[in-house]
Protein backbone atom coordinates (compact mmCIF):
# COMPACT_ATOMS: atom_id res chain seq x y z
CA UNK A 1 0.00 0.00 0.00
CA UNK A 2 1.04 3.60 -0.16
CA UNK A 3 3.71 4.77 2.22
CA UNK A 4 2.41 7.22 4.76
CA UNK A 5 5.21 8.63 6.83
CA UNK A 6 4.28 10.96 9.60
CA UNK A 7 6.20 13.94 8.27
CA UNK A 8 4.24 13.83 5.04
CA UNK A 9 0.94 14.68 6.71
CA UNK A 10 0.42 18.41 6.75
CA UNK A 11 -2.36 20.09 8.66
CA UNK A 12 -2.89 23.80 8.27
CA UNK A 13 -4.95 25.88 10.68
CA UNK A 14 -7.30 26.97 7.88
CA UNK A 15 -8.53 23.41 7.62
CA UNK A 16 -9.80 23.32 11.19
CA UNK A 17 -11.33 26.77 10.87
CA UNK A 18 -13.14 25.57 7.78
CA UNK A 19 -14.34 22.51 9.66
CA UNK A 20 -15.50 24.69 12.56
CA UNK A 21 -17.52 26.91 10.23
CA UNK A 22 -19.01 23.87 8.51
CA UNK A 23 -19.94 22.24 11.80
CA UNK A 24 -21.57 25.44 12.98
CA UNK A 25 -23.56 26.28 9.91
CA UNK A 26 -24.44 22.99 8.29
CA UNK A 27 -26.80 20.23 9.24
CA UNK A 28 -25.30 16.87 10.06
CA UNK A 29 -26.48 15.56 6.69
CA UNK A 30 -24.55 18.20 4.82
CA UNK A 31 -21.43 17.83 6.97
CA UNK A 32 -21.46 14.11 6.47
CA UNK A 33 -22.03 14.49 2.74
CA UNK A 34 -19.20 17.00 2.34
CA UNK A 35 -16.69 14.96 4.31
CA UNK A 36 -17.58 11.78 2.45
CA UNK A 37 -17.47 13.50 -0.94
CA UNK A 38 -14.03 14.99 -0.34
CA UNK A 39 -12.72 11.73 1.07
CA UNK A 40 -14.01 9.72 -1.87
CA UNK A 41 -12.55 12.24 -4.24
CA UNK A 42 -9.11 11.88 -2.74
CA UNK A 43 -9.44 8.11 -2.53
CA UNK A 44 -10.10 8.21 -6.25
CA UNK A 45 -6.84 10.06 -6.77
CA UNK A 46 -5.01 7.67 -4.48
CA UNK A 47 -6.36 4.61 -6.24
CA UNK A 48 -5.12 5.84 -9.58
CA UNK A 49 -1.76 6.73 -8.09
CA UNK A 50 -1.45 3.29 -6.60
CA UNK A 51 -2.37 1.76 -9.94
CA UNK A 52 0.37 3.62 -11.74
CA UNK A 53 2.82 3.19 -8.87
CA UNK A 54 3.15 6.92 -8.44
CA UNK A 55 4.66 7.76 -5.10
CA UNK A 56 2.75 10.16 -2.92
CA UNK A 57 4.79 13.01 -1.52
CA UNK A 58 2.43 14.44 1.04
CA UNK A 59 -1.18 14.87 2.03
CA UNK A 60 -2.13 18.40 2.96
CA UNK A 61 -5.27 19.48 4.77
CA UNK A 62 -5.84 23.17 4.25
CA UNK A 63 -8.69 25.60 4.02
CA UNK A 64 -9.20 24.52 0.41
CA UNK A 65 -9.76 20.94 1.48
CA UNK A 66 -7.63 17.86 1.13
CA UNK A 67 -4.82 17.75 -1.37
CA UNK A 68 -2.51 14.90 -2.32
CA UNK A 69 0.85 15.91 -3.65
CA UNK A 70 3.11 13.86 -5.84
CA UNK A 71 6.15 14.47 -7.96
CA UNK A 72 4.79 15.13 -11.41
CA UNK A 73 8.16 15.62 -13.10
CA UNK A 74 8.65 12.03 -14.11
CA UNK A 75 5.06 10.99 -14.50
CA UNK A 76 3.86 10.59 -18.07
CA UNK A 77 1.17 13.03 -19.11
CA UNK A 78 -1.38 10.33 -19.76
CA UNK A 79 -0.91 8.95 -16.29
CA UNK A 80 -1.31 12.41 -14.83
CA UNK A 81 -4.53 12.83 -16.76
CA UNK A 82 -5.81 9.53 -15.41
CA UNK A 83 -4.90 10.42 -11.84
CA UNK A 84 -6.47 13.84 -12.12
CA UNK A 85 -9.61 12.47 -13.67
CA UNK A 86 -10.07 9.65 -11.19
CA UNK A 87 -10.99 12.10 -8.42
CA UNK A 88 -14.08 13.47 -10.12
CA UNK A 89 -14.79 10.02 -11.52
CA UNK A 90 -14.93 8.64 -7.99
CA UNK A 91 -17.35 11.44 -7.12
CA UNK A 92 -19.56 10.44 -10.02
CA UNK A 93 -19.61 6.86 -8.80
CA UNK A 94 -20.52 8.08 -5.35
CA UNK A 95 -23.34 10.17 -6.79
CA UNK A 96 -24.64 7.18 -8.67
CA UNK A 97 -24.48 5.10 -5.53
CA UNK A 98 -26.29 7.80 -3.58
CA UNK A 99 -28.99 7.91 -6.24
CA UNK A 100 -29.50 4.14 -6.11
CA UNK A 101 -29.64 4.09 -2.32
CA UNK A 102 -32.08 6.97 -2.34
CA UNK A 103 -34.36 5.17 -4.77
CA UNK A 104 -34.29 2.08 -2.56
CA UNK A 105 -34.33 3.67 0.87
CA UNK A 106 -36.28 6.86 0.12
CA UNK A 107 -34.02 8.66 2.57
CA UNK A 108 -33.73 12.38 1.84
CA UNK A 109 -30.21 12.69 3.21
CA UNK A 110 -28.91 10.76 0.23
CA UNK A 111 -30.15 13.49 -2.03
CA UNK A 112 -27.84 15.84 -0.20
CA UNK A 113 -24.98 13.39 -0.66
CA UNK A 114 -25.83 13.10 -4.33
CA UNK A 115 -25.91 16.85 -4.75
CA UNK A 116 -22.70 17.61 -2.89
CA UNK A 117 -20.78 14.76 -4.45
CA UNK A 118 -21.82 15.86 -7.94
CA UNK A 119 -20.97 19.45 -7.15
CA UNK A 120 -17.50 18.50 -5.91
CA UNK A 121 -16.93 16.40 -9.01
CA UNK A 122 -18.07 19.01 -11.50
CA UNK A 123 -16.33 21.86 -9.73
CA UNK A 124 -13.04 19.98 -9.80
CA UNK A 125 -13.44 19.32 -13.51
CA UNK A 126 -13.53 23.02 -14.34
CA UNK A 127 -10.53 24.07 -16.43
CA UNK A 128 -9.00 26.29 -13.81
CA UNK A 129 -5.36 26.15 -12.91
CA UNK A 130 -5.28 24.42 -9.52
CA UNK A 131 -8.29 22.18 -10.05
CA UNK A 132 -8.23 18.70 -11.52
CA UNK A 133 -9.81 19.96 -14.72
CA UNK A 134 -7.04 22.47 -15.09
CA UNK A 135 -4.46 19.78 -14.62
CA UNK A 136 -6.09 17.61 -17.26
CA UNK A 137 -6.20 20.50 -19.70
CA UNK A 138 -2.59 21.35 -19.00
CA UNK A 139 -1.49 17.80 -19.66
CA UNK A 140 -3.46 17.52 -22.91
CA UNK A 141 -2.10 20.84 -24.15
CA UNK A 142 1.43 19.91 -23.11
CA UNK A 143 1.15 16.71 -25.10
CA UNK A 144 0.34 18.60 -28.25
CA UNK A 145 1.93 22.01 -27.80
CA UNK A 146 4.47 21.68 -25.00
CA UNK A 147 4.37 22.85 -21.40
CA UNK A 148 5.16 26.52 -21.99
CA UNK A 149 2.21 27.01 -24.28
CA UNK A 150 0.08 24.91 -21.94
CA UNK A 151 0.97 27.20 -19.01
CA UNK A 152 0.08 30.37 -20.85
CA UNK A 153 -3.12 29.01 -22.33
CA UNK A 154 -4.23 27.55 -19.03
CA UNK A 155 -3.85 30.88 -17.26
CA UNK A 156 -6.06 32.59 -19.81
CA UNK A 157 -8.71 29.88 -19.77
CA UNK A 158 -8.62 29.82 -15.98
CA UNK A 159 -9.30 33.51 -15.75
CA UNK A 160 -12.18 33.28 -18.19
CA UNK A 161 -13.77 30.49 -16.22
CA UNK A 162 -13.21 32.24 -12.92
CA UNK A 163 -15.16 35.18 -14.25
CA UNK A 164 -17.94 32.82 -15.30
CA UNK A 165 -17.97 31.21 -11.87
CA UNK A 166 -17.97 34.64 -10.28
CA UNK A 167 -21.09 35.64 -12.17
CA UNK A 168 -22.75 32.33 -11.41
CA UNK A 169 -21.89 32.87 -7.76
CA UNK A 170 -23.38 36.35 -7.80
CA UNK A 171 -26.52 35.01 -9.45
CA UNK A 172 -26.82 32.21 -6.94
CA UNK A 173 -26.35 34.65 -4.08
CA UNK A 174 -28.91 37.03 -5.52
CA UNK A 175 -31.50 34.31 -6.16
CA UNK A 176 -31.10 32.47 -2.88
CA UNK A 177 -30.47 35.51 -0.75
CA UNK A 178 -27.83 33.80 1.34
CA UNK A 179 -25.87 31.17 -0.58
CA UNK A 180 -22.45 32.75 -1.02
CA UNK A 181 -20.51 29.47 -1.32
CA UNK A 182 -20.03 29.66 -5.08
CA UNK A 183 -19.11 33.32 -4.80
CA UNK A 184 -16.57 32.50 -2.14
CA UNK A 185 -15.09 29.76 -4.30
CA UNK A 186 -14.77 32.18 -7.19
CA UNK A 187 -13.05 34.77 -5.02
CA UNK A 188 -10.70 32.18 -3.60
CA UNK A 189 -9.82 30.89 -7.06
CA UNK A 190 -9.19 34.44 -8.19
CA UNK A 191 -6.79 34.93 -5.31
CA UNK A 192 -4.97 31.63 -5.86
CA UNK A 193 -4.58 32.02 -9.61
CA UNK A 194 -3.23 35.54 -9.30
CA UNK A 195 -0.69 34.77 -6.60
CA UNK B 1 7.35 24.60 -7.24
CA UNK B 2 5.89 22.77 -4.31
CA UNK B 3 3.77 25.25 -2.48
CA UNK B 4 3.20 22.90 0.35
CA UNK B 5 6.60 23.27 1.96
CA UNK B 6 6.17 24.36 5.55
CA UNK B 7 6.88 28.02 6.02
CA UNK B 8 9.44 27.52 8.71
CA UNK B 9 11.97 26.23 6.18
CA UNK B 10 12.27 29.61 4.54
CA UNK B 11 14.17 31.50 7.17
CA UNK B 12 17.03 30.13 9.20
CA UNK B 13 17.67 31.50 12.64
CA UNK B 14 14.11 32.43 13.33
CA UNK B 15 12.91 28.93 12.51
CA UNK B 16 12.20 28.15 16.16
CA UNK B 17 10.02 31.20 16.59
CA UNK B 18 8.14 30.42 13.42
CA UNK B 19 7.72 26.83 14.44
CA UNK B 20 6.22 27.96 17.70
CA UNK B 21 3.92 30.40 15.99
CA UNK B 22 2.65 27.83 13.50
CA UNK B 23 2.16 25.32 16.29
CA UNK B 24 0.18 27.86 18.26
CA UNK B 25 -1.93 28.76 15.24
CA UNK B 26 -2.63 25.11 14.58
CA UNK B 27 -3.46 24.38 18.21
CA UNK B 28 -5.77 27.39 18.32
CA UNK B 29 -7.63 26.36 15.21
CA UNK B 30 -8.02 22.80 16.51
CA UNK B 31 -9.46 24.22 19.72
CA UNK B 32 -11.92 26.35 17.80
CA UNK B 33 -13.00 23.34 15.80
CA UNK B 34 -13.45 21.21 18.92
CA UNK B 35 -15.44 23.97 20.58
CA UNK B 36 -17.68 24.29 17.54
CA UNK B 37 -18.27 20.53 17.53
CA UNK B 38 -19.04 20.49 21.24
CA UNK B 39 -21.48 23.35 20.90
CA UNK B 40 -23.17 21.61 18.02
CA UNK B 41 -23.59 18.48 20.10
CA UNK B 42 -24.53 20.05 23.40
CA UNK B 43 -26.39 23.21 22.40
CA UNK B 44 -27.91 22.52 19.00
CA UNK B 45 -30.68 25.09 19.48
CA UNK B 46 -28.25 27.89 20.19
CA UNK B 47 -26.19 26.95 17.18
CA UNK B 48 -29.18 26.92 14.87
CA UNK B 49 -30.38 30.29 16.21
CA UNK B 50 -26.98 31.81 15.48
CA UNK B 51 -27.17 30.29 12.04
CA UNK B 52 -30.56 31.77 11.27
CA UNK B 53 -29.43 35.17 12.56
CA UNK B 54 -26.35 35.20 10.38
CA UNK B 55 -28.20 33.92 7.34
CA UNK B 56 -30.93 36.41 8.06
CA UNK B 57 -28.42 39.20 7.89
CA UNK B 58 -27.14 37.91 4.58
CA UNK B 59 -30.67 37.44 3.34
CA UNK B 60 -31.54 40.91 4.51
CA UNK B 61 -34.46 42.76 3.06
CA UNK B 62 -32.64 45.98 3.57
CA UNK B 63 -34.88 49.00 3.81
CA UNK B 64 -32.53 51.60 2.39
CA UNK B 65 -35.09 54.36 2.64
CA UNK B 66 -35.43 53.71 6.32
CA UNK B 67 -31.69 53.70 6.74
CA UNK B 68 -31.45 57.09 5.08
CA UNK B 69 -34.29 58.36 7.24
CA UNK B 70 -32.38 57.25 10.30
CA UNK B 71 -29.38 59.25 9.16
CA UNK B 72 -31.44 62.36 8.54
CA UNK B 73 -33.03 61.92 11.96
CA UNK B 74 -29.58 61.90 13.44
CA UNK B 75 -28.45 64.91 11.46
CA UNK B 76 -31.56 66.92 12.31
CA UNK B 77 -31.04 66.18 15.95
CA UNK B 78 -34.10 64.05 16.56
CA UNK B 79 -31.92 61.11 17.49
CA UNK B 80 -28.78 60.84 19.51
CA UNK B 81 -25.55 59.80 17.87
CA UNK B 82 -25.46 56.40 19.48
CA UNK B 83 -29.08 55.68 18.65
CA UNK B 84 -28.58 56.83 15.07
CA UNK B 85 -25.52 54.64 14.60
CA UNK B 86 -27.23 51.63 16.14
CA UNK B 87 -30.42 52.07 14.15
CA UNK B 88 -28.49 52.64 10.92
CA UNK B 89 -26.58 49.40 11.32
CA UNK B 90 -29.78 47.59 12.26
CA UNK B 91 -31.42 48.85 9.07
CA UNK B 92 -28.52 47.70 6.91
CA UNK B 93 -28.64 44.28 8.50
CA UNK B 94 -32.34 43.97 7.87
CA UNK B 95 -33.14 43.95 11.59
CA UNK B 96 -35.05 47.19 11.52
CA UNK B 97 -38.33 46.06 13.02
CA UNK B 98 -37.80 48.15 16.14
CA UNK B 99 -36.39 51.15 14.35
CA UNK B 100 -38.56 54.21 14.12
CA UNK B 101 -37.38 56.74 11.60
CA UNK B 102 -39.25 59.82 10.60
CA UNK B 103 -36.48 61.32 8.53
CA UNK B 104 -37.60 63.64 5.83
CA UNK B 105 -41.10 62.36 5.25
CA UNK B 106 -41.58 61.98 1.54
CA UNK B 107 -45.16 61.75 0.50
CA UNK B 108 -44.46 58.54 -1.36
CA UNK B 109 -43.46 56.57 1.72
CA UNK B 110 -45.28 53.71 3.31
CA UNK B 111 -45.29 53.96 7.06
CA UNK B 112 -48.66 54.96 8.26
CA UNK B 113 -47.13 56.66 11.26
CA UNK B 114 -49.00 54.40 13.63
CA UNK B 115 -45.75 53.62 15.35
CA UNK B 116 -44.89 52.63 18.90
CA UNK B 117 -44.08 55.47 21.21
CA UNK B 118 -40.37 56.05 21.57
CA UNK B 119 -38.59 58.55 23.75
CA UNK B 120 -37.85 61.25 21.24
CA UNK B 121 -37.20 64.91 21.65
CA UNK B 122 -40.29 67.02 21.56
CA UNK B 123 -40.39 69.25 18.53
CA UNK B 124 -43.06 71.89 18.94
CA UNK B 125 -44.06 73.90 15.96
CA UNK B 126 -44.07 77.43 17.28
CA UNK B 127 -45.51 79.24 14.34
CA UNK B 128 -48.38 81.09 15.98
CA UNK B 129 -48.72 84.56 14.50
CA UNK B 130 -50.27 87.59 16.14
CA UNK B 131 -54.03 87.78 15.69
CA UNK B 132 -56.28 90.75 16.07
CA UNK B 133 -59.33 88.56 16.52
CA UNK B 134 -59.22 87.56 20.19
CA UNK B 135 -62.32 85.37 19.93
CA UNK B 136 -60.47 83.29 17.41
CA UNK B 137 -57.59 83.07 19.82
CA UNK B 138 -59.90 82.08 22.60
CA UNK B 139 -61.52 79.42 20.47
CA UNK B 140 -58.16 78.05 19.56
CA UNK B 141 -57.01 77.97 23.13
CA UNK B 142 -60.08 76.14 24.28
CA UNK B 143 -59.80 73.64 21.46
CA UNK B 144 -56.17 72.98 22.20
CA UNK B 145 -56.59 72.70 25.93
CA UNK B 146 -59.62 70.43 25.54
CA UNK B 147 -57.65 68.19 23.23
CA UNK B 148 -54.62 68.08 25.50
CA UNK B 149 -56.96 67.18 28.31
CA UNK B 150 -58.31 64.29 26.28
CA UNK B 151 -54.77 63.06 25.76
CA UNK B 152 -53.90 63.29 29.45
CA UNK B 153 -54.02 59.50 29.83
CA UNK B 154 -51.01 59.41 27.62
CA UNK B 155 -49.15 62.26 29.25
CA UNK B 156 -46.28 59.93 30.10
CA UNK B 157 -45.59 59.46 26.41
CA UNK B 158 -43.57 62.09 24.62
CA UNK B 159 -44.85 63.33 21.31
CA UNK B 160 -43.23 61.76 18.29
CA UNK B 161 -40.99 63.94 16.18
CA UNK B 162 -42.78 66.06 13.61
CA UNK B 163 -46.04 66.15 15.51
CA UNK B 164 -47.62 68.82 17.64
CA UNK B 165 -50.69 69.37 19.76
CA UNK B 166 -50.63 73.07 18.93
CA UNK B 167 -52.86 74.68 16.38
CA UNK B 168 -50.88 76.72 13.90
CA UNK B 169 -52.91 79.08 11.73
CA UNK B 170 -53.42 77.72 8.25
CA UNK B 171 -54.37 81.05 6.65
CA UNK B 172 -56.11 79.34 3.79
CA UNK B 173 -59.72 78.80 2.96
CA UNK B 174 -60.68 75.21 3.61
CA UNK B 175 -63.55 72.82 4.10
CA UNK B 176 -64.12 69.34 5.47
CA UNK B 177 -62.94 66.57 3.13
CA UNK B 178 -66.02 64.46 3.72
CA UNK B 179 -69.39 64.76 5.34
CA UNK B 180 -68.71 62.34 8.10
CA UNK B 181 -68.27 62.12 11.81
CA UNK B 182 -64.98 61.59 13.52
CA UNK B 183 -64.50 57.93 14.35
CA UNK B 184 -60.95 58.14 15.65
CA UNK B 185 -59.05 61.17 16.87
CA UNK B 186 -55.56 62.46 16.28
CA UNK B 187 -52.90 61.72 18.88
CA UNK B 188 -52.26 58.76 21.12
CA UNK B 189 -54.80 55.99 21.16
CA UNK B 190 -55.07 52.30 21.81
CA UNK B 191 -54.65 51.14 18.24
CA UNK B 192 -57.86 49.65 16.89
CA UNK B 193 -56.17 46.87 14.96
CA UNK B 194 -53.44 45.60 17.25
CA UNK B 195 -54.29 47.07 20.64
CA UNK B 196 -50.98 48.77 21.40
CA UNK B 197 -50.67 52.41 22.34
CA UNK B 198 -49.79 54.19 19.14
CA UNK B 199 -49.81 57.69 17.82
CA UNK B 200 -52.50 58.39 15.24
CA UNK B 201 -51.11 60.92 12.81
CA UNK B 202 -54.45 61.92 11.36
CA UNK B 203 -58.16 61.84 11.82
CA UNK B 204 -60.48 58.98 10.89
CA UNK B 205 -63.85 60.04 9.50
CA UNK B 206 -66.44 57.30 9.42
CA UNK B 207 -68.01 57.15 6.00
CA UNK B 208 -69.62 54.44 3.96
CA UNK B 209 -67.76 52.99 1.02
CA UNK B 210 -67.64 55.13 -2.09
CA UNK B 211 -68.37 58.38 -0.29
CA UNK B 212 -67.03 61.43 -2.12
CA UNK B 213 -63.72 62.62 -0.76
CA UNK B 214 -63.27 66.34 -1.32
CA UNK B 215 -60.15 68.46 -1.54
CA UNK B 216 -59.58 70.28 1.74
CA UNK B 217 -58.47 73.44 -0.06
CA UNK B 218 -57.06 74.66 -3.38
CA UNK B 219 -53.84 72.97 -4.29
CA UNK B 220 -51.92 70.58 -6.47
CA UNK B 221 -51.88 66.80 -6.33
CA UNK B 222 -48.35 65.76 -5.49
CA UNK B 223 -48.71 62.07 -4.79
CA UNK B 224 -51.04 59.20 -5.58
CA UNK B 225 -49.99 55.82 -4.26
CA UNK B 226 -50.93 52.56 -2.66
CA UNK B 227 -49.35 51.25 0.50
CA UNK B 228 -50.00 48.48 2.99
CA UNK B 229 -50.81 50.88 5.80
CA UNK B 230 -52.44 53.83 4.06
CA UNK B 231 -54.01 51.82 1.26
CA UNK B 232 -54.92 53.90 -1.76
CA UNK B 233 -54.08 57.46 -0.85
CA UNK B 234 -53.58 60.87 -2.40
CA UNK B 235 -51.60 63.85 -1.13
CA UNK B 236 -52.36 67.43 -2.04
CA UNK B 237 -50.06 70.37 -1.54
CA UNK B 238 -51.64 73.69 -0.63
CA UNK B 239 -50.11 77.07 0.03
CA UNK B 240 -48.22 78.07 3.18
CA UNK B 241 -46.45 74.74 3.39
CA UNK B 242 -49.63 72.83 4.10
CA UNK B 243 -50.18 69.33 2.74
CA UNK B 244 -53.10 66.99 3.25
CA UNK B 245 -53.40 63.24 2.80
CA UNK B 246 -56.57 61.25 2.14
CA UNK B 247 -56.12 57.54 2.80
CA UNK B 248 -57.93 54.16 2.77
CA UNK B 249 -59.64 55.20 -0.45
CA UNK B 250 -61.25 52.76 -2.84
CA UNK B 251 -60.54 54.91 -5.85
CA UNK B 252 -58.43 57.95 -6.63
CA UNK B 253 -59.92 60.27 -9.22
CA UNK B 254 -57.00 62.62 -9.78
CA UNK B 255 -53.42 62.28 -10.98
CA UNK B 256 -50.14 63.73 -9.87
CA UNK B 257 -49.80 67.27 -11.14
CA UNK B 258 -53.54 68.02 -11.30
CA UNK B 259 -54.62 71.36 -9.91
CA UNK B 260 -57.63 71.02 -7.65
CA UNK B 261 -60.02 73.49 -6.12
CA UNK B 262 -61.39 73.26 -2.63
CA UNK B 263 -64.35 70.88 -2.71
CA UNK B 264 -63.35 69.01 -5.86
CA UNK B 265 -64.08 65.30 -5.64
CA UNK B 266 -60.63 63.74 -5.62
CA UNK B 267 -61.38 60.21 -4.50
CA UNK B 268 -63.93 57.70 -3.30
CA UNK B 269 -63.64 56.49 0.26
CA UNK B 270 -62.97 52.84 1.03
CA UNK B 271 -61.24 50.54 3.47
CA UNK B 272 -57.98 49.80 1.74
CA UNK B 273 -54.80 49.45 3.74
CA UNK B 274 -54.64 49.06 7.50
CA UNK B 275 -58.18 50.24 8.28
CA UNK B 276 -60.67 48.67 10.66
CA UNK B 277 -63.59 49.54 8.46
CA UNK B 278 -64.66 51.94 5.76
CA UNK B 279 -63.36 55.39 6.67
CA UNK B 280 -61.35 58.29 5.44
CA UNK B 281 -57.99 58.78 7.15
CA UNK B 282 -57.25 62.48 6.85
CA UNK B 283 -53.93 64.10 7.71
CA UNK B 284 -52.81 67.70 7.73
CA UNK B 285 -49.17 68.67 7.79
CA UNK B 286 -47.89 72.19 8.28
CA UNK B 287 -44.24 72.51 7.25
CA UNK B 288 -44.02 68.71 7.50
CA UNK B 289 -45.34 68.66 11.05
CA UNK B 290 -48.51 66.68 11.70
CA UNK B 291 -51.27 68.73 13.31
CA UNK B 292 -54.65 67.76 14.64
CA UNK B 293 -57.12 68.10 11.75
CA UNK B 294 -60.06 68.10 14.13
CA UNK B 295 -59.10 71.57 15.36
CA UNK B 296 -59.69 72.99 11.92
CA UNK B 297 -62.71 70.93 10.98
CA UNK B 298 -64.51 71.91 14.15
CA UNK B 299 -64.25 75.55 13.15
CA UNK B 300 -65.82 75.04 9.73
Amino acid sequence: MILMKKKNLIFKPGFFLLLAVMVFFLDYDAIFATVISVAVHEIGHLTAMEFFHIKMKNIAFSCSGMNIGYDGKYTPYLQEIAVAFSGPAANMFLSLLALIIFKKAEDESFIILLAISTAVGIFNLLPVKYLDGGKILHCILSLFFGPRFADAFLIIISKIFIVLILFSGLYLFYMSGYNFTLLLSAVWLLYVVNR
Amino acid sequence: MNRKLPKYNKLKGTSDKRLNRSAVKLALSICIFLMASLMKLLFPDFVSSVKTDVLGVLNANVDYEKAVSVISDGVSGNKGVKETAGDFVACLMGMDDDVVAVGNMDDGQDSEKDKDETPQEEKKDDEEKKEDDTTYQEKKESLVSAFKESQSDYSSYELPADTTYEMPDLNIVYMAPAEAAVSSQFGYRDHPVDGEVKFHYGLDLACELETDVLAFADGEVISVNDSTSYGLNVVISHSNGITTRYAHCSEILVSVGDTVKMGDVIAKSGDTGNATGPCLHFEIRVQDVYVNPEYYLSLV
